[in-house]
């Protein structure tokens, strides 16, 4: 009986389970020691690696296409809220008064 | 003065006060997938930046707070005259702050420390990788943090890896691991990780 209950217990956490499954990181990136950087550091003096160096990143062009629109259209819209909100504050304190 | 109308001077201090509050929006919440590494975004508030803002992103968790900025990075890259899209220029930056930035050209499996599933799941480090959506264009490299990687076991087995976009409205990106593999590939499997100099006696980090 009580191997019957044990047995439907692991059956029922094994159904409930999450379907996705993954290796769970530590908490806290963990710390190097000297040989393992020491180590690094000679890997990394490999060509294939320094190579890399002079990789650059930024987005797409069609993201700056369309940023360089924006931001033209953000300067004329900023300027006219600059312009437009202090008017519009004043007018509304006046009215108030 | 003395307002003759109580409503319209509450109603006007109201209105007064809330644009002058501004619109500061509150980032997205960023809802994690299980078993990632929960790294705080930053922005890539330029097109340029992403690279900056991914170094930001890595080096903040290593930390454990909230130290760099994209923007504050960015100026210091500029004072500094080195280049914000450049991996050698932040490794530099990152050297005079006494952190150091691997930069390897990495594999998904694999032996370590070439494998970023390694850097991932078994040492803690969220990994910058450069990806590529277009096909022979090297101009197009974008830099994405790596935060994660989970397997699902509903219908065939498919691995998703999970990563921070800096330039995305989205933040948190998902694709499958072939995909993933193949836009990392246009970016020469360039992948970086934010870690910081051994304070053993003897150590020599090389600066």
């Amino acid at each position: 009986m009580r191997q019957a209950m044990i047995a439907w217990a692991l059956l029922v956490l094994v159904l409930i389970a999450p379907a996705v499954s993954f290796a769970a990181p530590p908490a806290r990136p963990l710390p190097l020691t000297a040989a393992q950087f020491d180590g690094l550091r000679q890997i990394q003096a490999a060509e294939e690696h320094t190579a890399l160096l002079h990789v650059r990143a930024s987005y797409s062009s069609e993201h700056e296409a369309q940023m360089e629109a924006n931001l033209l259209a953000d300067d004329i819209t900023t300027g006219l809220t600059q312009a437009g909100w202090p008017a519009a504050l004043l007018t509304i304190l006046l009215i108030s008064l | 003065m003395r307002s003759r109308h109580p409503l319209v001077m509450t109603v006007a201090w109201a209105l007064t006060a809330g644009l002058l509050a501004g619109c500061d929006t509150p980032s997205r919440i960023i809802k994690y997938p299980e078993g990632s590494l929960q790294v705080r975004f930053e922005d890539a508030t330029a097109h340029s930046t992403c690279l900056v803002a991914s170094v930001a992103m890595a080096a903040n968790y290593l930390l454990g707070e909230r130290v760099y900025t994209e923007a504050g990075i960015r100026q210091a890259l500029h004072r500094a005259g080195l280049y914000e899209t450049r991996v050698g220029d932040l490794q530099t930056y990152l050297a005079n702050e006494k952190l150091h930035m691997v930069v390897l050209k990495g594999t998904l499996d694999g032996k370590p420390p070439l494998s970023l599933r390694y850097w991932l799941q078994n040492r803690g480090y969220p990994v910058i990788c450069v990806i590529n959506r277009r096909e022979h264009s090297p101009s197009f490299n974008h830099a994405v943090v790596v935060i994660g990687i989970s397997r699902t076991l509903e219908g065939p087995p498919a691995d998703s890896i999970h990563y921070l976009d800096p330039a995305s409205p989205l933040q948190l990106h998902s694709e499958g691991l072939d995909a993933f593999e193949t836009l990392w590939a246009r970016g020469e499997n360039a992948m970086m990780i934010v870690v910081a100099p051994p304070t053993d006696a003897g150590s020599d980090p090389g600066r």
